[in-house]
């Protein structure tokens, strides 16, 4: 595989010029300055890095490059300024969701793949969509209403 | 050391013949190889081999019927699996328990197989219907069931340029289907016990039992000669000339096929007795 790995950023097609071994989470911080994809386990168990690849919930920590080629990532830079991003930030904001806020990027990235997947979900859908989403403030319950408020107020714009 | 670089074929048939000429991993969802090849943050995972991407290969990823039999590709995702109704049910209702939401959408039901972890999830139900697996290679294809293709924690018979296409399983649905997995958290902990029971019924009759334990041993454990006699008891139970006695005498005499070990996830002691009340439990229902 030669090192020009064509694939979709954030909207934009993009080539990343390098090993395609390296992890996804490198690429998009060190050679696409996206920070807010966070490293917490570096073995897809706490979610903090998720992005959506082909429009669904993935780690990016546990992924190379070489994969993605050909593919669309989404982190929470392309869904900034989108009305469901703005309802979910808002939520989470009134909601008290964020402490620390190092979760929370892969939080909103969930939540925004559970509410395209199930527009108007109940307690227990939303947790069990998050359950690989790991907060060590352990502010779940907050989290858990943030989402669910923002489900309600969405009126259906995830679908 | 060596670095290693990547191949990504566009065809299976490219990819095999990248198989046999570099000795390549194959790389499908990456959950797991990423894991072990993984050092540290901004540094790039280190591999004994070049990686193999395969799991953009349509023709490893569809799900679809052949007769009585559903035939899964190994691309295919545990997400996928668990949406599709051509596939059986209980095995639907083990993916969409496996690790998580993010992880099921690239995890691979062949990276499950070929990974051949002691507590691979989907390991029980494929054992417990006699699941055959489709090895291909650049020259030919071979058929082998997943009992024997598995040898070890971590070991398989997967061949010097040999993939693993496709996964047979039986389309025919069960009467009562019980699948278990003891877990320390919901998402992303292995399994410390994992069971699952089939029953088919005509009747009082059972006409069909299968039991699978996982992460109890070193592979799978399925005992066939105990799931006859089992359904035998079971039947004569069910239509009033048997006693529950004569199945728990069953379960107490072959209680030796479970022989866990200590880990850092359970002990083995645990693990025997989550893995023999689940099976007491499951026989329980099909007494009544």
């Amino acid at each position: 595989m030669n090192r020009s790995i064509d694939f979709n950023l954030n909207g934009r097609p993009v080539t990343a010029e390098t090993d395609p071994v390296r992890r996804l989470i490198d690429v998009l911080r060190e050679d696409f300055g996206l920070v807010s994809v966070k490293e917490g386990c570096g073995e897809g168990e706490c979610g903090a890095c998720s992005v959506l690849l082909d429009g669904r919930l993935a780690p990016s920590c546990i992924v190379a490059v070489g994969a993605v080629a050909h593919r669309a990532v989404v982190t929470i830079d392309g869904l900034a300024g989108t009305p469901g991003f703005e309802l979910l930030a808002e939520a989470f904001t009134e909601a008290g969701a964020v402490q620390c806020g190092y979760c929370t990027p892969g939080m909103i990235l969930a939540a925004e793949a559970l509410l395209r997947a199930h527009p108007h979900p109940d307690e227990e859908t939303i947790r069990r969509y998050l359950a690989g989403n790991l907060c060590r403030c352990t502010g779940y319950h907050l989290i858990v209403r943030a989402v669910a408020l923002a489900a309600r107020r969405g009126g259906g714009i995830w679908g | 050391m060596m670095r290693h670089g990547a191949y990504r074929p566009e065809t299976l048939a490219a990819a095999l013949a990248c198989r046999r000429d570099t000795g390549a991993l194959p790389y499908a969802g990456g959950t797991d190889l990423m894991c072990r090849g993984r050092r540290w943050m901004g540094v790039r995972p280190r591999f004994d081999a070049p990686l193999l991407f395969v799991g953009h290969l349509n023709e490893i990823r569809a799900v679809h019927r052949q007769g009585e039999d559903v035939v899964i590709g190994a691309g295919c995702t545990l997400a996928r699996l668990c949406e599709d109704d051509t596939v059986p049910g209980p095995l639907r209702r083990i993916a969409g328990e496996m690790a998580s939401p993010a992880v099921r959408n690239l995890a691979t039901i062949g990276g499950n197989v070929c990974n051949a972890s002691p507590a691979g999830d989907t390991l029980p139900f494929l054992y417990a219907v006699g699941a055959r697996l489709v090895l291909e290679t650049i020259a030919g294809r071979r058929e082998v069931p997943v009992c024997e293709f598995i040898t070890g924690p971590g070991t398989t018979g997967l061949g010097p340029g040999e993939l693993l296409t496709r996964i047979i399983v039986p389309a025919a649905g069960w009467d009562v289907a019980v699948t278990e997995r003891v877990t320390a958290r919901r998402a992303n902990a292995p399994s410390k016990v994992s069971f699952l029971g089939l029953a088919r019924l005509d009747g009082h009759r059972v006409a069909d039992l299968r039991i699978a334990f996982g992460a109890v041993g070193p592979t799978v454990v399925r005992r066939p000669g105990l799931e006859r006699d089992l359904a035998i008891a079971l039947s004569a139970v069910r239509s009033g000339r048997g006693t529950v006695a004569d199945v728990s005498a069953l379960i107490d005499a072959h209680d030796g096929m479970i022989r866990p070990i200590d880990d850092q996830r359970a002990t083995a002691a645990h693990r025997r007795r989550v893995a023999l009340n689940l099976l007491r439990c499951f026989l329980d229902e099909l007494c009544r």
